[in-house]
């Protein structure tokens, strides 16, 4: 049982420490140097409405 | 909403009223969401003060934000995720099919009056607030708006091609898990992006 627990915690934490080391990654690539006012930002808005507007077509 | 806009047949008017809907319905979820970031934009600027210029601060508080709700996405912290359980009256769309589908599309587009499935439209708010900028908050909230409306494209879509809405229902249910991790994947990654650019302000 806790190995079972384990192992679905380490499957839980496996994508945000992908996405915790792609930001990284992109960061020391693009040296990174943002504001809030940059546009950097809309990618992010762009993926997380089509993901929420996804899940929003089975309700609402 | 996949149920409520759909083409009523297959003859042209049908299709012309349904083009028509999607078309109100989209870009009044626009409209909702640029509302929204206006108004956050309006209420960050008299926050901004509290930092005295340094722009760090906002940007550190939104890269641990991301961090924290990233872990939260995938079950592995508990954190608050205040939201309405009000849904739209399907009878707006169907009573006043264009009039009814441009508030149906206003309130989903704003979002914040309707249940919130994903952790990263805090994110969104806390940027459009702490941006503190009235161009940012309309660019971010009409994008918000205007992509998360796009998908109400699919209920015509589906019907056309004779397939099942009940069956595409179940799909996307079915998936709720894998988009809980891309939503994680996302947060981690803006989280530690901007963390690592404060070294550079």
């Amino acid at each position: 049982m806790a190995n079972l627990s384990a192992s679905r915690r380490f499957s839980s934490l496996l994508w945000p420490a992908t996405g915790l080391l792609t930001g990284v990654g992109l960061a020391l690539w693009q040296g990174a140097n943002v504001d809030l006012r940059a546009g950097a930002a809309l990618a992010l808005v762009a993926a997380l409405a089509v993901l929420l507007g996804i899940a929003k077509t089975s309700s609402a | 909403m996949i149920y409520v806009i759909v083409p009523l047949g297959q003859q042209a008017k049908d299709v012309r009223l349904w083009l028509a809907r999607v078309v109100v319905y989209v870009l009044a979820s626009a409209l909702g969401g640029a509302l929204v970031g206006l108004l956050l934009a309006l209420l960050g600027k008299p926050l901004r003060l509290l930092f005295f210029g340094r722009e760090a601060i906002p940007v550190a508080l939104l890269a641990v934000t991301a961090l924290l709700y990233a872990l939260h996405e995938v079950g592995v912290l508990r954190l608050p995720a205040p939201q309405s359980n009000w849904q739209v009256p399907n009878s707006w769309g169907v009573n006043y099919p264009l009039v009814g589908t441009f508030f149906y599309g206003l309130a989903l587009g704003a979002g914040v009056f309707t249940f919130i499935p994903f952790a990263g439209f805090y994110l969104l708010l806390g940027w459009e607030l702490l941006a503190a900028s009235l161009k940012v908050g309309l660019l971010l909230g009409a994008l918000y708006g205007l992509v998360r409306g796009l998908p109400a494209m699919l209920g015509g879509i589906i019907t056309f091609r004779n397939a099942s809405l009940i069956d595409f229902n179940d799909w996307v249910l079915d998936r709720q898990r894998d988009l809980l991790q891309a939503s994680s994947f996302l947060l981690a990654m803006l989280g530690s992006y901007l963390l690592l650019s404060l070294l550079h302000l």
